[in-house]
């Protein structure tokens, strides 16, 4: 068969081959001469009855429902002597392979303006033309990279359905292939042939698909595995060594390095994943498509966009954008915007530097203002002079007793010395006991620690509510302006040096932010040590003087 | 913002689970299963003329056509080693960052270094696929020569049974000219093929169809390969 080819529909209208558009394993794709909407798969080995029998039904068993989502069958194609060679089938347009999608590198080239909220939709719709095609008492058995295509607008189309599991009449046409990295581990090292699939297989293989949609073409069982021997992923399935899941390290799994951990789907598709790959989903109770598609339409409809990274929707509740990191370990930008010197317009530099320039400088510092009220001596400064005055009469008062006794009553000479000696030694042991309270050094110790804390507290207030990791920060932006200037017909370097700028305004915005909040947060503290400390010094003076 | 990891000095933030290992960049881009194929070229002075020009053709077209498989983009990573002396003019890349180098005939024929050089970058490149959690395909390595070695040989061909045994690589020997088949014969598993003339075009035609269908099979699984119609039955 080639092209110009004469062929017969099913009907039996005759037509050609025209120019062939695709090459599989199985067959060759055409396209038919005077038939625009639709296609030929003709098939490199002859049909047999049971595959001929197969199309035919398929095609008596279309729905719109299945044409919209689904690439199926309309007729066979036979030779002009009535023998099947393959079929026909409609023709999908501005469609690309979902791992084209879902792998970066590709993604930027062929998807340049998906981001997570393209994928996160692109999955949804994967679990719903599963769920459709479930829903008519097919499977699709045969899940694998290149039988999901994918628009620009994120709809999907399930393609080879010919190789679906399809029931029809109360006949099961059977599924004798399937990929091995999307097998379930019940079917694993065994020939498919005449095996009955089931939903719960198909969700083993729709879970590893969107796994591969949401974590940037990572296998869910392509992980670090900690053993010495080969562990290739059809054996990681048969063992359940899931990479990502929460009981990793008991299967010898680890994450492969720069992947983000699998919380940042949201704990309810966390759940779904576990589920899917845990041991127990051999025997049933994986999650169905329906159930991954209404998860996936919540997790879609409560996205949020990282005010920093270009491009970076995320989940909701997470303590930090899971892509930015993982961008700056890297250096790999995972979603690119389309952008050229044409189209730079998507990142307005004008505009947004005005932003910038219209934030307010926060200005220096304020003053801490004197108190208001003059200090008063504190309690102990007060007592301070009297005791001083009074510490001379009282030990007077103390000493004139014995000193009384040694010349007012008879004694003998020696005695009279002794009474005067213990007056004398009673005077000084009174003034001695009576010193502490009055030495001026303890005035001028707590001078002292009122302005060591004051110093500290002024130069907390001056970090805090001072300008100069605004200063610094605005410094940065302005290296990043010169930067940006330079890498004129740099698309990408540009991209990556706006991303840079977006971060430091967001800074600079929290920077301001937290200067005003400081500034009304310490001014209290800064105004009552300032207040001690004149208290201090006024005290201290005080008693200098009055000494 | 503020991240549970660490900060580094530079000011860039990261998770334990962003620890690097080697080449994590190339394969957070491009997480694909990997198909490496190793290229071992006689580069001796015998190649000079015709010879190099037809293979350095052969090379330029082999890039070419993988680039236009999708998945073969992103699975099949090429390697060259050239004998004569031994040099590594590529690294394994996909075929999308592959180069073909510009190739000069000179000197005499150190096989036996070459194959124990190219193995052990083969070794090297799985050892960096398995730190990344990338799962790959037995590699392929295909010697192609017009000469006899020139230097020992043995330990090359010991090595060579020893990866075959444990299937941790495929060695082709392809033999051009006046290649001395015998000794080919006792370095490789594998029958040793004999190119017809200078058809370097229709070799690397089917290499890299050959490289086109295992990226899209399993790599537990390979397909059998094509046959050949290059070379002398």
């Amino acid at each position: 068969m080639s092209v110009g080819a004469e062929i017969l529909e099913q009907d039996g209208r005759r037509g050609r081959l025209g120019p062939k558009i695709g090459q599989g394993g199985e067959g060759a794709v055409y396209e038919l001469e005077g038939r625009p909407g639709l296609v030929g798969k003709i098939f490199h080995q002859p049909l047999t009855r049971t595959r001929a029998d197969k199309i035919r039904a398929m095609a008596r068993a279309r729905s719109p429902a299945l044409d919209r989502l689904t690439a199926w069958p309309t007729g066979l194609l036979m030779a002009p002597t009535g023998e099947p060679i393959g079929l026909a089938m409609p023709r999908i347009e501005g469609h690309r392979d979902i791992h084209q999608l879902y792998s970066p590198r590709s993604r930027r080239m062929v998807f340049p303006e998906a981001d997570w909220r393209t994928l996160v939709r692109v999955a949804a719709n994967v679990a719903r033309a599963f769920a459709t095609v479930q829903a008519e008492g097919h499977v699709i058995a045969d899940v694998n990279h290149s039988s999901i295509l994918v628009s620009a607008d994120a709809r999907v189309k399930l393609i080879d359905c010919d190789s679906f599991q399809v029931t029809i009449d109360g006949v099961c046409y059977p599924c004798d292939v399937g990929v091995p990295v999307f097998t379930p581990p019940e079917l694993q090292d065994q020939p498919l042939t005449g095996v009955m699939r089931t939903p719960n297989h198909d969700a083993f293989g729709l879970a590893v698909m969107i796994f591969l949609v949401l974590f940037m073409g990572r296998h869910p069982y392509a992980g670090r595995y900690l053993g010495d021997d080969e562990m290739p992923i059809e054996r990681a399935i048969v063992e359940h060594r899931f990479a990502y899941g929460a009981r990793r390290a008991a299967f010898a799994m680890e994450q492969p390095p720069a992947t983000p951990p699998l919380e940042i789907v949201s704990p309810e598709i966390a759940e779904l994943f576990e589920r899917a790959f845990e041991p127990e989903a051999m025997l049933g109770g994986r999650p169905t498509a329906a159930e991954w598609v209404a998860a996936l339409a919540t997790l879609e409809a409560t996205l949020v966009q990282c005010p920093v990274g270009i491009a970076h929707w995320h989940a909701p509740g997470l303590h930090e954008c899971p892509w930015c990191p993982l961008e700056a370990a890297t250096g790999v930008p995972l979603f690119a915007p389309v952008v050229s010197e044409a189209t730079a317009s998507l990142f307005d530099f004008g505009s947004f530097w005005q932003q910038i320039d219209a934030l307010e400088h926060p200005g220096p510092a304020p003053e801490i203002p004197a108190p208001a009220t003059k200090p008063k001596l504190s309690s102990v400064a007060r007592r301070a002079p009297w005791r001083r005055a009074w510490q001379g009469p009282a030990a007077l008062l103390v000493a004139v007793v014995p000193a009384g006794m040694a010349f007012g009553v008879e004694l003998p000479l020696i005695a009279r010395g002794l009474f005067l000696l213990a007056a004398a030694f009673i005077f000084f042991l009174v003034r001695w006991a009576l010193r502490g309270s009055l030495d001026v050094t303890t005035f001028m110790v707590r001078e002292h620690e009122a302005r060591k804390l004051w110093q500290t507290t002024l130069a907390e207030w001056e970090a805090e509510a001072g300008p100069r990791r605004f200063d610094d920060k605005r410094a940065e932006l302005d290296k990043l302006r010169a930067w940006w200037t330079e890498a004129a017909g740099q698309p990408q370097q540009r991209l990556r040096i706006e991303s840079a700028i977006r971060r430091a305004f967001e800074e600079l915005q929290q920077i301001a932010n937290q200067i005003q909040v400081a500034r009304s947060a310490l001014r209290q503290n800064a105004e009552e040590v300032q207040e001690v400390l004149q208290q201090m010094q006024f005290d201290l003076k005080t008693v200098s003087k009055k000494r | 913002m503020k991240c549970a990891g660490v900060e580094t000095a530079g000011g860039i933030t990261h998770n334990s689970f962003m620890d690097q290992a080697f080449g994590a960049s190339e394969f957070a881009d491009n997480p694909e299963p990997r198909c490496p194929c190793l290229l071992l070229l006689d580069t001796s002075a015998s190649m000079d003329g015709p010879a190099i020009a037809e293979l350095a053709k052969g090379l330029a077209a082999f890039k070419h056509e993988l680039a236009l498989d999708a998945l073969a983009m992103k699975r099949v990573e090429v390697a060259i080693v050239s004998f004569g002396p031994v040099k590594v003019v590529a690294d394994f890349h996909t075929p999308d960052r592959f180069q073909p180098p510009p190739l000069a005939a000179a000197g005499d024929t150190p096989m036996g270094a070459a194959i124990l050089a190219g193995l052990e970058m083969v070794r090297q490149r799985k050892e960096a696929y398995r730190a990344n959690g990338i799962s790959y395909y037995r590699p392929w390595v295909f010697l192609i020569t017009d000469g006899t070695p020139t230097d020992a040989w043995d330990r090359a061909a010991e090595a060579v049974k020893a990866g075959e045994d444990v299937k941790s690589f495929s060695f082709f020997a392809v033999g051009v000219a006046e290649a001395d088949m015998g000794v080919l014969g006792k370095i490789a598993v594998r029958p040793p093929l004999k190119l017809d003339g200078l058809r370097f075009g229709d070799l690397f035609a089917w290499l890299s169809s050959s490289l086109s269908n295992l990226s899209r099979s399993s790599p537990s699984r390979p397909p059998p390969l094509a046959p050949t119609d290059w070379n002398y039955i």
